[in-house]
């Protein structure tokens, strides 16, 4: 469903709007920024507290994150690039709303690591589209993935590695849990571009070879965890 | 040789953490979810309604480039609430670069003051 302009521009969005043309509204803001704005304003409403929480619960205000802040800046980013949302036809409309989510959640990911490059280097604000990851091909590749039970061999040691986490400190549950928002699918490990490493670094308050380190020390241990199960 | 196959499988098992480890973050909602499923896993974690909303009117400003009157709010002046007479005389001081006026200067300001506040001469008795 690729979006087009929108002629129906003189009507006004509605609470009860779908999402896709919600997204098509804002995506006309050049032609009718009031009915845009309109438009923000009931998709921010519906959407933007699944963000929040996310944000809150993962504590990323210890990163220097405001949530707030962050999940503004998401949906503004959103407003922007409305116009490069795209989903299949014929979804479901349960289907449809996870696919918008994971857009916004795409977005919201690719803000975050143009917020930890900022922490590098305020100087140097890099908008280098070679970092951000394509919205819809990452989701996609992700998706084939999401088969059910693509994953057996995990099946049973979830629950070890949950207890693991559980008694790690906050400081290291954190460190480990931020740097798998960089886990390649392909690689099938973390990989964290050097500039973002080092934003990382400075947000946590110590050096990249340091998050290196504990990284590695922090597997380690979830190796050992999960042999003496 | 045999240590590159050693090599091999130690890679291969640190692949294989790391997959484990990562696929239970995105069952439960630690990392960005991507997919369908991961939103649906973050969905079964967390509780939107529970997490206090944002005024959509912030948004508005910042997509108009405007500062919202919380924005605003966000500026905190230093040294609290200031009479004005102190604000004032900081004013001043700041219009000297922060120096101090001599006795002398002072001595020659009051004595101007005070010839200016004095009325016209004829107008004593009016």
């Amino acid at each position: 469903m690729s979006l087009m302009s929108s002629t129906e521009g003189q009507l006004k969005a509605k609470v009860e709007d779908d999402d896709v043309s919600l997204i098509l509204r804002m995506a006309d803001k050049n032609s009718n920024p009031k009915d845009a704005e309109a438009a923000l304003v009931i998709f921010f409403s519906r959407h933007h507290r699944l963000l929040k929480a996310f944000t809150e619960r993962n504590k990323y205000q210890s990163l220097g994150f405001d949530p707030e802040d962050f999940v503004l800046r998401t949906f503004h980013k959103a407003f922007d690039k409305a116009d490069t949302f795209d989903a299949p036809p014929n979804l479901s409309p349960e289907r449809l709303l996870k696919r918008v989510q994971a857009w916004l959640f795409q977005i919201a990911k690719n803000e975050f690591f143009m917020e930890l490059r900022k922490g590098l280097n305020k100087f140097e604000e890099t908008m280098d589209p070679g970092h951000m990851l394509s919205p819809d091909q990452e989701d996609l590749n992700q998706q084939v993935g999401d088969v059910e039970g693509a994953a057996p061999v995990l099946t049973g040691k979830a629950a070890a590695v949950r207890t693991f986490l559980d008694k790690l400190p906050e400081g290291d549950r954190q460190l480990l849990e931020t740097s798998f928002n960089f886990y390649d699918n392909n690689a099938r490990k973390v990989v964290i571009p050097e500039d973002i490493l080092k934003g990382l670094a400075n947000a946590l308050a110590t050096t990249p070879e340091g998050i290196k380190q504990k990284r590695k020390r922090l597997l380690q241990k979830l190796k050992e965890h999960l042999e003496n199960k | 040789m045999k240590n590159d196959k050693n090599q091999a499988k130690t890679g291969a098992r640190e692949e294989n953490l790391e997959a484990l480890l990562h696929q239970v973050l995105r069952e439960d909602g630690k990392v960005f979810p991507t997919s369908d499923k991961d939103i649906s896993n973050l969905e079964a974690e967390v509780d939107p309604d529970e997490v206090k909303s944002i005024d959509p009117a912030r948004l508005l400003a910042r997509v108009r480039g405007e500062k919202t009157e919380e924005e605003s709010d966000k500026v905190v002046p230093l040294f609290g609430e200031v009479p004005n007479q102190v604000q004032e005389d900081m004013q001043a001081m700041a219009a000297r670069n922060g120096g101090q006026i001599t006795d002398e200067v002072r001595r020659q300001m009051e004595e101007d003051r005070a010839n200016a506040e004095k009325p016209p001469d004829g107008q004593k008795n009016q």
